[in-house]
């Protein structure tokens, strides 16, 4: 993305903030501001100025600029020298540049050293994941979360790797400790919702009917959520083994529902757009028999 | 009303607190030097004390803005990338090599 006229060094520096607070990845963005803007002036800024280094570092890496990140990884490498940190950024720069072998090496040297270092082991499970090997990435990231147990981000990679294995059933189990964890955040409820309606079955659809409905009443502006409740309500009312009282619950949910999405799509269309026909031809073709 | 004047009213607020407890005590052991009993405190030390609370109350509370108590103002506003990218997993095999690397 460019910029028309270049930021102060000063909106950089807070928009690198911001995105670092939330674990936003927008790396070809972040390397341009360092470009521009903030690269000359960044000794500005203080003590805050070796955390902005590695935040370009990494982003540069993963827009594999070489250029970029080898600088910087040189200028953190002569102010920490004995720092594991750096020596972490060397590993990604290994990753980066697909030398998987020596990567791992380094992340092993760095384990023995210090068996408590949770960012090496999960950089490893990362590695075999790109490396394609999926099913070596579950075993050590089943290792790891059996010893460091409340690590959120590794129950959420580990559910994403069992969907990439098709196995629903842990993935749910590990949507499900997020849910432990993040009790009130949306998304962890729509992702197990997704997974148990991917499973099939009536209690499984029941199930994500509950979380998407939990979903809409964390977040009443989530479209997936209401397509979700859509799907999942019509699904059982239409299937023939549901009792007809709870058929008739289910199909006030699912108009319910579609009556939500026309709206709010009808809300964000132009007036002169014919989208609102075009929208209740796709809930025709959206039921599953 | 900015940010400086809320921290000085809590700053006079806390003193005029500290001073009316001060006085209290100075009170009790004058009262028990005479052996009087001691029926209840003086009215102007009340207001003292009602009246520091009350203005490092305002300092605290009225000269900046509250977080939303809701945690989903937070989250709503988070594109579904944020949820999804974990950092401590990155991976590097993606197309943003082509995309955005040198055209060597």
């Amino acid at each position: 993305m460019q910029y028309s006229t270049a930021p102060s060094w000063q909106e950089a520096r807070e928009k690198l903030r911001k995105w670092r607070e939330q674990n936003e990845r927008k790396s070809d963005e972040i390397v341009d501001l360092w470009m521009t803007s903030l690269g000359s002036k960044v000794s500005k800024a203080g003590d805050e100025k070796w955390m902005i280094i590695e935040q370009v570092a990494i982003a540069a890496l993963d827009v594999h600029n070489y250029g970029v990140a080898d600088d910087l990884i040189l200028k953190l490498k002569e102010r920490f020298p004995d720092s594991d940190r750096v020596r972490f950024l060397q590993v990604l720069r290994l990753q980066a540049l697909q030398r998987y072998d020596d990567a791992l090496k380094g992340l092993d040297a760095m384990i023995q050293r210090d068996n408590t270092n949770s960012g090496a082991y999960k950089q490893k499970v990362a590695i075999l994941k790109c490396q394609g090997k999926n099913t070596e990435a579950i075993k050590e990231l089943a290792d790891y979360l059996n010893k460091f147990m409340s690590d959120q981000e590794g129950w959420s990679e580990l559910c994403d790797l069992y969907l990439a294995e098709s196995d629903y059933a842990r993935a749910a189990f590990c949507a499900e400790e997020m849910i432990l964890h993040n009790p009130h955040n949306y998304f962890v409820h729509q992702r197990l919702a997704d997974i148990r309606y991917t499973m099939g079955g009536i209690e499984n659809t029941k199930f994500a009917s509950s979380h998407y409905s939990q979903a809409l009443k964390l977040n009443p502006e989530s479209m997936r959520a209401y397509c979700g409740l859509f799907l999942s309500g019509s699904s059982l009312a239409t299937n023939p083994r549901v009792p007809a009282t709870e058929k008739r619950e289910y199909s006030q949910i699912a108009s319910w529902a579609a009556k939500e999405i026309s709206t709010r799509y009808g809300e964000n269309q132009p007036p002169s757009s014919n989208s609102a026909e075009m929208l209740e031809g796709l809930f025709g073709a959206l039921q599953i028999q | 009303m900015s940010h400086a004047m809320g921290r000085v009213a809590v700053v006079v607020g806390m003193l005029l607190l500290c001073h009316t407890g001060y006085s209290v005590s100075q009170l009790r052991s004058f009262l028990r030097f005479n052996e009087d009993e001691f029926t209840s405190l003086p009215l102007d030390m009340m207001l003292e004390g009602l009246l520091g609370v009350a203005i490092a109350v305002w300092g605290a509370a009225a000269t900046q803005t509250f977080k939303e108590i809701r945690a989903i103002e937070d989250i709503a506003s988070k594109s579904f990338e944020s949820f999804l990218h974990r950092p401590n997993f990155i991976t590097f095999s993606h197309r943003g090599k082509n995309l955005f690397g040198d055209i060597s």
